[in-house]
């Protein structure tokens, strides 16, 4: 979807501020600058990446509280493509929404975000903000509400299914986030971290049902499917391989049960010895190189084999 | 490419040059003495040598293949921090960003890590 912000490592913080201090060296290269149309018609191509950039940076100074650029990045890229474009939009309100002090200040950018989806209600990035906002100031309820009615529109929004998802997720409703990570998972039945995501609210549920063991295993085979299908997707997966492990051993803890389409526990067993023999690979191979969050990831799955003394 | 494979591409072409010409000379000399054209041996060989020259030389230059397989690719991109992932936006849902949370954590990292870092 052409709405879609591109995608870059914001989880990290040191990338973000290594990102927000690009700004000042982004801003001053003319070919970010206004031209004329008759300078833009002699001058070398635009290149649409450096704006996908200028946006990155945007989001960064925002971030890292440097309201200055962020404020010159976004008059920099309102010029470009103009006040009304709904991508424009939905960062400038995502700058009111930084820049806001009071709840006072919070609720009237609300309120303009209601007026616009009410005057057009294909704006996507604001109706997005909207929700956002509302679950941002501590209204999961009505931004649960929010989603529902936005999907019943635009029911191939991947993105907002995973947000309903990660929201129910939120609010304990697991059979709920299973749904939704369904659903998205229709829309994107490659995405291996999708899969491994609902391998993880699977293995989530079963640790808090209440209903008996036949659920718990139900729950559990499914997440050892899912697991299985993400390193199925996507060679050493660590994550996949994780959840491979502590499914398993979750299910053959279980005692047995009658049920036949349970998994048979030669199988269990047989998933869960190359479970363990992948993550030994993957921290042995990958722990001399890597850095931040991959660290943490691999230190992790250190902790869980020491912990199932293998 | 490396110096080796311009070497050989440049070896193998310049010799299949020098082929083509010592075949060409032939072919006068035979026409003027009113010889029936028989190429020598020796250059038929250079041929082939010098066409399997340049054809090494184009293969060991070539860039590394990338992956076809689905599942390749991906390990590939989690292997290098998963930043690539095109389906990584799906989780972390910029357009649904929280940027008030994502202030105060950086403020919070900001206020520790300094104490850290330095």
């Amino acid at each position: 979807m052409s709405t879609q912000i591109q995608y870059y490592n914001h989880d990290d913080p040191a990338t973000a501020m290594n990102l927000s201090q690009k700004a000042s060296s982004l801003l001053s290269k003319s070919s970010l600058k206004r031209k004329s149309q008759v300078v833009s018609i002699v001058s070398a191509i635009e290149e649409p990446s450096e704006w996908a950039e200028l946006e990155q940076v945007f989001l960064a100074c925002l971030r890292t509280g440097d309201d200055e650029s962020a404020h010159l990045c976004l008059e920099r890229i309102t010029t470009r493509f103009g006040a009304a474009n709904h991508r424009i939009m939905g960062l400038r309100g995502l700058y009111q929404e930084a820049e806001a002090k009071t709840e006072e200040d919070l609720r009237r950018i609300l309120q303009g975000y209601n007026q616009i989806v009410k005057e057009d209600p294909m704006n996507i990035p604001i109706h997005k903000r909207r929700t956002a906002l509302i679950r941002s100031i501590g209204m999961p309820g009505d931004a649960l509400e929010c989603l529902v009615q936005f999907l019943a529109s635009f029911p191939s929004d991947t993105e907002a299914w995973c947000e309903l998802s990660d929201l129910y997720q939120q609010q304990g409703l697991n059979q709920q986030a299973i749904f939704c990570m369904e659903e998205a998972l229709l829309l994107a039945p490659n995405a291996w971290n999708l899969h491994a995501r609902l391998g993880e609210l699977n293995y989530l549920a079963s640790q808090s049902a209440q209903e008996g063991i036949a659920t718990n295993e139900k729950y559990l085979t499914e997440a050892v499917h899912r697991f299985a299908r993400s390193v199925e997707l996507c060679q050493d997966y660590l994550r996949g391989y994780y959840g491979l492990k502590l499914a398993t051993d979750k299910l053959s803890s279980l005692p047995q049960s009658k049920s036949t389409n349970g998994l048979a526990s030669e199988t269990l067993r047989r998933l869960n010895t190359t479970a363990v023999a992948k993550l030994k690979h993957i921290v042995k191979q990958s722990s001399s190189t890597a850095s931040g969050p991959r660290k943490a990831e691999l230190i992790a799955a250190q902790a869980l084999l020491d912990q199932s003394g293998s | 490419m490396s110096a080796l494979s311009r070497l050989l591409v440049s070896v193998g072409l310049l010799s299949l040059f020098h082929a083509a010409y010592s075949a060409q000379e032939v072919s006068i000399i035979a026409t003027q003495l009113h010889v029936k054209p028989d190429l020598p041996v020796d250059i038929k060989a250079e041929t082939l040598v010098a066409v399997f020259l340049a054809c090494l030389g184009l293969v060991l230059g070539s860039d590394q293949l990338k992956p076809i397989a689905w599942n390749v690719w991906a390990g590939n991109i989690e292997k290098e921090g998963g930043a690539a992932n095109p389906f990584r936006l799906f989780e972390d849902r910029p357009n649904y960003l929280d940027i008030r949370a994502k202030r105060r954590e950086f403020a919070e990292w900001a206020k520790n890590g300094a104490i850290g870092a330095s």
